[in-house]
């Protein structure tokens, strides 16, 4: 396994391989190596394989850590840069509930357990409609899908910073009061 | 005290019991835990069982007796209605849980009102339990949820007596994990109930007349009270508030004269009954929804408003002192962006360019300056709406649908309750608007209603996506 944990991860450990390597040694010769958090290069490769006039096994190895471990890995760092008063930008994806039609399309895309649905809270509305709920990790995967495959402009990403730099504060606090003045 | 925690694996309920059982121990309690783990990430039911006695020679049971149970806690509602279903509730049973589920695949795919829902299962919890505290959570406004927010209401709820709040606290403080916001996330919990809010869903339309502005709007407004039951004056109301915001007074009048025109028309074939009144609610709710199709105009001033700033700062918990950035991912499509021109270039334009399918994909950081005026100027361009290319195709659908509303009163109520409902098909953007548009094309040549219920059916579950991949697949 090239992730180097198995379903008993605690337990058994396997050594890290290279399953590019191991293809290879096997005599396969068409392989890519995606990352499937840039969908636009995966789609790019997968139509690439489809239009290949190469006659032989094609291989696409989606190599990325699995969403869940990695978060679990970032929970530890971000406490340990926390406790030593570093900075932290935490990242989190939502739906704009009143931009959101609630046609579940980018639910068909996607697998993602965050991305769930909820009650409209417009009264006019019956109907569920997108929202990503508290286990979000912030991989912004959804909102990708949904740029590339032109779905709908609801997905939004949040950057928060935690013990930002004091440049950083100056310029937050400069474009808040723009803002402000602009809105009232 | 014996409680039963059932929840969804991922869920975090091996702290939760940690927790309980700590602050059980600092209260001079004898806790005993029983875990029954399941597949952790969110594909199992996981059960907790936890024994609280304040005696020595206790012996304690190994597994939950169905209808002993004093306490049932559970984050997740469906896995609460197993629990009830499956007999573990009882008249000596009180009940902490939250309206929040996870759905599976299939069920957020479908379009499909939830059926699982506190206000469809009230009766059943209340013949269960002694008494019970249902929460939802987004009426709470928070997006994170955790088990810090229920023990805090599960200190406040007072269905355990024998533990205090501090030792709740101390539990929190001893355990070691994220303490700071574990214990922020106790106290809101707590001061949820403190407050008396007792958040149940279902409240229904709150409208209020006086919120509308004086003038010709209001008299007509008035009018409608008359005319009109209680649950059609309070969408029609709602409706008439929102389609202000959305375009300005005339818009909302002649929302009012489309509503009318076909209450009175309804009037002469049907007469008042409780079927039209029905329809006449569904029909207010669809056309105002319709009327209000979201252009590149009304996403841009949604994206700039303020409440929905409030919302995010409301919803991800950051502090004033806080900085956050909110990055927007916008592709219009070219059709989007002509449409908001007037009609006579629109039209110029939608014959050159709707054949090619650009779009434009950007990126916008929304509260940086040059983002934020972006938007601010999109959204004023709110006067070019009513003479734009968008505008009037948008409003010859709508003249189709209300012909399709009357065209199937001839066939009965029934059919006309479907083709109001079936308006609602349309939604979504660019490609996904087309499709949905060809889609209700289709619904209106039917009045039948067999072929309508057939159809309605099939559109509102995962069927749809179902048929869309087929075609994606060979359209690649």
């Amino acid at each position: 396994m090239q992730n180097s944990f198995a379903f008993l991860k605690k337990l058994y450990k396997k050594p890290k391989s290279d399953i590019q390597k191991t293809l290879a040694g096997m005599g396969v010769e068409w392989i890519k190596v995606v990352d499937p958090y840039n969908v636009k290069e995966s789609l790019k490769t997968i139509r690439e394989a489809y239009k290949s006039n190469y006659k032989g096994l094609k291989v696409i190895i989606s190599d990325a850590e699995c969403a869940l471990e990695s978060g679990r890995k970032i929970r530890k760092i971000k406490s340990e840069a926390l406790s030593q008063n570093n900075r932290w930008v935490e990242t989190k994806l939502g739906v704009d509930e009143d931009v959101c039609t609630g046609d579940h399309s980018c639910i068909s895309y996607n697998g993602c357990p965050s991305l769930t649905v909820r009650n409209n809270p417009n009264p006019l509305k019956d109907d569920k409609i997108a929202w990503i709920d508290y286990s979000c990790i912030g991989c912004g995967l959804c909102s990708e899908i949904s740029h590339v495959a032109k779905l709908c402009p609801s997905f939004y990403q949040v950057d928060r910073i935690i013990n930002p730099t004091s440049y950083e504060s100056f310029m937050f606090r400069v474009r808040n009061f723009v803002i402000d003045r602009l809105v009232n | 005290m014996k409680i039963l925690i059932p929840s969804v694996g991922g869920m975090g309920v091996g702290v939760l019991v940690e927790w309980l059982s700590r602050s059980a121990m600092y209260d001079g309690l004898k806790p005993n835990v029983l875990n029954l783990p399941g597949v952790s990430q969110r594909t199992g039911r996981t059960l907790s069982y936890i024994e609280i006695h304040n005696e020595d020679d206790i012996t304690f049971s190994p597994f939950p007796e169905k209808g002993k149970l004093d306490l049932i806690i559970s984050q997740d509602f469906l896995e609460l209605l197993q629990i009830i279903k499956e007999g573990y509730g009882g008249n000596n049973c009180n009940i902490l849980a939250t309206t929040y589920r996870y759905y599976t695949t299939y069920e957020k795919l479908s379009l499909k009102k939830d059926s699982y829902t506190y206000e469809n299962f009230r009766d059943v919890i209340e013949a269960n339990s002694k008494d019970h505290i249902v929460v939802d959570i987004h009426k709470m406004g928070i997006s994170d949820f955790k088990n810090s927010h229920l023990l805090g209401l599960l200190s406040c709820s007072g269905y355990l007596p024998l533990i205090k709040r501090e030792s709740c606290e101390k539990a929190i403080r001893d355990t070691g994990l994220e303490v700071e916001r574990n214990l922020k996330d106790f106290a809101f919990g707590y001061g949820i109930l403190e407050k008396n809010q007792k958040i149940t869903e279902g409240e229904g339309v709150v409208s209020k007349l006086y919120d509308i502005p004086d003038g010709y709007i209001k008299e007509s407004t008035k009018k409608l009270e008359s005319a009109y039951g209680t649950k059609e004056r309070d969408i029609l109301i709602e409706a008439i508030k929102q389609l202000i915001d959305y375009e300005n007074i005339e818009y909302a009048e002649l929302y009012i004269n489309r509503v009318n025109d076909l209450h009175f028309y309804l009037r002469e074939i049907i007469g008042e009954t409780k079927e039209c009144e029905e329809l006449m609610a569904e029909f207010a709710k669809v056309l105002a929804i319709r009327m209000m199709y979201e252009d590149v105009i009304r996403v841009a001033e949604r994206k700039a408003s303020k409440e929905r700033f409030k919302r995010i700062k409301r919803l991800y918990r950051i502090q004033n002192e806080d900085i956050f950035w909110v990055k927007d991912f916008f592709r219009p499509g070219v059709d989007e962006l002509y449409g908001i021109l007037p009609h006579s270039m629109g039209k110029l334009m939608d014959r050159l360019f709707s054949r090619y399918g650009f779009s434009w994909k950007s990126t916008i950081n929304t509260n940086h300056v040059f983002g934020f005026l972006f938007l601010k100027l999109m959204s004023k361009l709110k006067f070019m709406r009513k003479h734009s290319f968008r505008y009037r195709k948008e409003n010859d659908l709508i003249e189709k649908y209300i012909d399709h509303v009357k065209r199937c009163i001839v066939h009965g109520v029934d059919s006309a309750l479907l083709a109001a409902n079936g308006g609602a098909i349309v939604r979504g953007y660019g490609e996904i608007r087309r499709e949905m548009i060809s889609n209700w094309k289709e619904f209106s040549n039917l009045n039948n209603s067999r072929m309508m219920v057939a159809f309605i059916d099939h559109f509102f579950s995962e069927k749809r996506f179902e048929n869309q991949k087929q075609i994606r697949m060979k359209s690649n």
